[in-house]
């Protein structure tokens, strides 16, 4: 019970300390940025694609998108997009029943959301360690409680950030579209972003595992965005090698531990592929965070 | 309870080739104010950090309150430190940075809440308490950090420099705080101000290389239970120089070698320019160190 308050406690500290810091409000506001201009690339795509309709059908078209959005719903190709955005695999029709904007914006958060938790985790103990803040907690709490705080604490940050994009995404479906049910589009909206939020926590693990390694939150932060690029190559090169030999069944193995391969799995429309999922990335962000622990644990603060 | 408050025998501490600590024996009873003296590179912050569990030590043994070395899950809530040079979160205010600490320390939101409020008025910083600390001065957030350790009322508190960057004024008012603490709680405070260590403690620790050279009581450290110096102004009676030099029998109060001293002095017709018991804490460590 202790052990569950202070790593409570140590999460409530790392998210008021971040959301109060001007460097990290400014990537809330890239963040919302960005999700305001995919949404705003949407809107444009469908009022283009609703204009060149109208002009085929000789109708006048909308001054505002979303009128053909049942029509274009029909449509065998776009079926063939969404599936290929969910990374395949995925139920599409059932997919489909919910607002396409709450769809997209699913792709953008999870897109541009580990990008927020790798600038904050790879930061969050390599700052506190340069400045010694961390020995105010270290008097009061172990390290082990302040590692795993820390990781809950930007999972925080993940729901806050996941909600702000949200509502930027709602606030502009709503004014720039017609035809977004206020409920359905919300409801897929708190669906979408809450499991990008879980999608992303993997990368925030990795970003405390390099700021407990790396002395300098930007030098960590310089390593943590080269592993996350590198990632889908690694997973690319481990799916050429899979097989049913025992080098096939350990590169299969393999992609199990890295994040970026369950981005379909995110998709799935049924619970228990989805609630697997969920739990391999809770389980993914403490692995990658304890490779940096057993750094944190012994050396000297 | 343990009559030692806090307890090492044979600490070492090596970075790289240098020894930090040198085999430190350290012993500080309960309820005392205990000040660490040495030089710069004497080991006094090292001593400290090992203290509050943020080194490990290579060797020796650390007991804090008869529980082992420091622990959060052994201390919590019974030591409060104050690091020399961490650095306070600067996006918080005080009051938030310390209800989240009051909290990992155990209280609950209430008696977090009230504890908060006692330790910013311990360091005259109420009225501040809602600043961004990025707003307060170098003097005010020390005097947060100096809360941060006086937090939960702990039975133990370890402050290294703590007047560090006070005004004399906040200076004045913290050592008076410290003094107070006398008898109520252990404190160890480590400074290279020994007049401040002389008005606050009553036990003191000198270190040097590493080493613990010499520890006790201040008074028996200062001399000033057993030594009265007498500085005459001149003419001086015949026989008599500047200074006259009493080493206070056993048995005796030295209240009353002294008084017999000065009437036996004005007797034989001198002018008493001042009187002093024993040295100040400053000659005394100089001494030593000319000695070694």
């Amino acid at each position: 019970m202790r052990f569950a308050a202070d790593v409570w406690w140590v999460a409530v500290y790392e998210l008021g300390e971040a959301v109060r810091t001007r460097l990290f409000q400014l990537v809330l506001l890239a963040y919302a940025g960005g999700i305001a201009f995919s949404t705003w690339l949407f809107v444009k795509a469908l009022s283009n694609a609703e204009e060149v309709a109208a002009g085929t059908l000789g109708v006048p078209s909308t001054a505002r998108p979303g009128a053909m959005m049942g029509t274009f719903l029909e449509n065998p190709d776009l079926a063939r997009v969404v599936g290929q955005m969910a990374g395949g695999g995925t139920d599409v029709t059932e997919l489909l029943k919910e607002p396409l904007l709450g769809l997209w914006t699913g792709v953008a958060t999870m897109a541009l959301l580990p990008l927020v938790l790798v600038f904050s985790a790879s930061g969050s103990i390599a700052s506190e360690v340069k400045s010694r803040s961390v020995r105010y907690l270290l008097c009061r709490t172990g390290r082990l409680q302040i590692g795993l705080g820390k990781l809950a604490g930007q999972l925080l940050i993940a729901l806050v950030a996941a909600v702000i994009g949200g509502l930027v995404a709602w606030g502009m479906g709503m004014t720039m579209m017609v035809g977004n049910p206020p409920l359905g589009l919300a409801l897929s909206l708190v669906e979408r972003t809450a499991r990008a939020a879980v999608w992303a926590l993997p990368f925030a693990g990795l970003g405390l595992a390099a700021s407990q390694w790396i002395p300098s939150p930007n030098g960590a932060r310089v390593v943590v965005a080269g592993l996350v690029g590198a990632m889908p190559i690694a997973a690319y090169w481990l799916d050429l090698h899979v097989g049913l030999s025992l080098p096939g069944r350990l590169a299969d193995l393999a992609g199990l531990f890295i994040a970026t391969t369950a981005w379909s799995d995110f998709w799935a429309t049924d619970l228990p592929t989805f609630g697997a999922a969920a739990a391999r990335s809770v389980v993914l962000a403490v692995v990658y965070y304890s490779l940096g622990h057993a750094v944190f644990a012994r050396r000297d603060l | 309870m343990t009559a030692d408050a806090i307890r090492c025998e044979g600490l070492v501490k090596r970075y790289r080739k240098a020894r930090a600590l040198d085999g430190l024996d350290l012993v500080v009873p309960v309820g005392s104010i205990c000040g660490l003296v040495g030089p710069n590179g004497a080991g006094k912050t090292t001593t400290m950090s090992i203290l509050a569990g943020f080194l490990t030590p290579d060797e020796g043994r650390v007991d804090l309150l008869g529980r082992g070395p420091f622990s959060p899950e052994s201390h919590r809530g019974r030591v409060g430190i104050l690091p020399q040079d961490a650095e306070l979160p600067t996006a918080s205010t005080p009051r938030q940075l310390l209800t989240v600490w009051a909290r990992l320390q155990g209280l609950d939101g209430p008696s977090a809440r009230r504890a908060v409020d006692e330790a910013l008025e311990a360091v005259l910083l109420s009225d501040r308490g809602d600043a961004r600390v990025a707003t307060l001065s170098h003097g005010m957030r020390r005097r947060v950090t100096v809360a941060s350790a006086l937090l939960g009322d702990p039975e133990l508190v370890m402050l290294d420099e703590p007047t560090s960057g006070l005004d004399p004024s906040q200076a004045r008012h913290l050592r008076e705080r410290i003094a107070a603490e006398r008898g109520r709680r252990t404190v160890l405070v480590s400074s290279h101000n020994l007049a401040e260590l002389e008005m606050m403690c009553d036990w003191v620790v000198f270190i040097d290389k590493g080493r613990c050279t010499r520890a006790g009581p201040l008074i028996e450290m200062t001399g000033r239970d057993r030594e009265v110096y007498v500085h005459l102004a001149p003419p001086y009676p015949p026989g008599r120089t500047e200074l006259v030099t009493l080493r206070v029998p056993d048995g005796v109060a030295p209240e009353d070698a002294t008084s017999e001293l000065l009437r036996a002095l004005l007797a034989e017709g001198a002018r008493v320019a001042e009187v002093r018991r024993g040295e100040s804490l400053e000659r005394r460590y100089f001494a030593d160190e000319e000695v070694a």
